[in-house]
């Protein structure tokens, strides 16, 4: 059977469907390349993550430091509100936290991998 | 001295000898008996005082092996050696890290008796524990692990824990969780199984792991936060620092195992090195990390040679790539040398396994879930 030619139309068809599949392609590329290498994924940069967390940590709770100071014997007291939504219960976090100096001194900690000392 | 600054920790291996044979133990030499003689550990609180290292504080971590299969008297006296040889003003305090197979009475008596702060190994459960921490013979080690936890309890001891993290946890955060919050234990580290020594794989270095990893994360954090930090997680409560610290004036955090002589790591022979302190074991071109020994070889000596020099360059250019590349460093400090030479080939190189799952992801795991329960406030509010 004799095989009919495409008809112009049909040529630019193809043309444009492969100039966008191209197109497409070269996108996916750009943007897997553009993706942060970072553990997370996270497109916002850490410093806005971070001042994020910390707004959201004074919500949840004020800062010891602050002029509203946690007593963690008044947990029980304060009701479900200090407890926060999440199930976080932050109380007993500020009322036991150690001022922290760095990611490798934690007080009375020592292991072989993460080095710490007091 | 060129080293500069002070000796923070001091770390000495009684033995390299361990009684049982975790498969993601890092450490050569598990099965050398050879023990560290009390000269050798006084000489070594001698060199790091006769260097001028020595502040108000030393702690002393006796780990490298199973420090317990050292035996108690010969352990006791070499706590004594060293005691004796740190002169009045710096206050020295032991640590000693233990599978705890071999805490017995007499080994509580001595802990009391000398003060000896105490971290156990546990990785959790029997089922997770069992999986990787056993004995030559291949039988876990879970029982006699917790019959020592129960002999420290007994004795009103104190302890904090720490786990290896391992591909077979992260499916099961809330039994990990469940089970040290049913210990006296208040302080857990997570340490991931890491990359470095004899150790050239880990079950977590796919990138296929890293969301169940991050869901371990995720749940252990709301299990915590959950009970009110009861249980307080060393990485958890090292990310809420830097949550707060990003408020504050522009600072970097530093780590101990980048900036040279605030750890001295001394193996039983008497071999120093500074740094990570795993460098010890390790082999450097033709020779090894060790840059003296603390029965011949002052430490001022040791800091002012060559091989120091080259190693605290090559150090010091890692942390400044880090510094000029990584977002994270403010938080970080530059990160592992061991980590970096034992994963990229070289000290002056920057992200590793280790940085990837003990920083970034924890850091970033804190954040999102302290964004999470804040809109959930809101949320309920509204």
């Amino acid at each position: 059977m004799m095989r009919t030619s495409p008809t112009p139309r049909t040529n630019r068809l193809r043309d444009l469907l492969g100039a966008a599949i191209v197109a497409v392609g070269i996108s996916v590329t750009l943007t897997a390349q553009a993706r942060p290498d970072s553990s997370s994924g996270q497109a916002a940069p850490l410093s806005s993550r971070l001042r994020g967390a910390h707004d959201s940590l004074n919500r949840l709770h004020p800062d010891p430091d602050s002029s509203h100071p946690v007593n963690p014997t008044d947990a029980d007291a304060r009701g479900p509100e200090e407890h926060g939504p999440g199930g976080i219960h932050w109380a007993n976090y500020w009322g036991n936290y150690n001022p922290w100096r760095n990611w490798n001194n934690w007080n009375n900690w020592h292991n072989f991998n993460q080095w710490s000392n007091f | 001295m060129a080293a500069g600054g002070v000796v923070e920790l001091l770390i000495l291996q009684p033995t390299p000898f361990c009684n049982i044979d975790c498969d993601y133990c890092y450490l050569p030499d598990r099965g050398v008996r050879t023990k560290m003689r009390p000269e050798v550990a006084r000489a070594a609180a001698r060199q790091v005082a006769e260097a001028g290292l020595l502040g108000p504080r030393l702690s002393v971590v006796w780990h490298a092996g199973e420090p317990l299969t050292a035996g108690v008297s010969a352990f006791e006296e070499l706590v004594g050696a060293v005691n004796e040889a740190v002169p009045p003003g710096t206050e020295v305090t032991h640590h000693v890290q233990t599978n705890a197979t071999l805490i017995s009475e007499p080994w509580c008596q001595l802990f009391q008796r000398a003060g000896i702060r105490i971290g156990v190994s546990l990785d959790g459960p029997a089922f997770l524990h069992d999986a990787h921490r056993r004995t030559r013979s291949g039988r876990g080690t879970h029982e006699r692990t917790m019959a020592g936890v129960r002999a420290l309890t007994d004795h009103a001891l104190t302890f904090h824990a720490i786990a290896v993290l391992t591909e077979s946890s992260l499916d099961y955060p809330d039994e990990f969780y469940d089970f040290f919050r049913s210990l006296p234990v208040t302080l857990l580290g997570l340490n991931v199984e890491e990359i470095e020594g004899r150790t050239h794989r880990s079950s977590l270095q796919s990138l296929s792991i890293r969301p169940r990893y991050r869901r371990f994360l995720t749940r252990l954090f709301q299990r915590t936060g959950g009970d009110g930090f009861a249980l307080r997680v060393r990485e958890f409560d090292s990310a809420l620092g830097a949550v707060r610290l990003s408020a504050g004036p522009p600072q970097t955090v530093w780590d101990q195992q980048n900036r040279p002589w605030s750890i001295v790591s001394v193996d039983c022979a008497g071999r120093y090195t500074t740094f990570s302190p795993e460098l010890l074991g390790l082999p450097w071109g033709d020779d090894t990390f060790a840059l003296g020994n603390v029965l011949d070889t002052p430490i001022t000596e040791a800091a002012g040679s060559e091989r120091f020099g080259r190693l605290a360059r090559e150090i010091a250019a890692g942390v400044e790539a880090c510094r000029q590349k990584c977002e994270y460093f403010p938080y970080c400090g530059g990160g592992a040398p061991v980590n970096k030479y034992a994963e990229n080939g070289s000290f002056a190189s920057t992200e590793t396994l280790f940085c990837t799952l003990s920083r970034k992801m924890i850091l970033d795991v804190v954040a999102e879930e302290l964004v999470s329960a804040s809109r959930s406030r809101l949320r309920t509010r509204a």
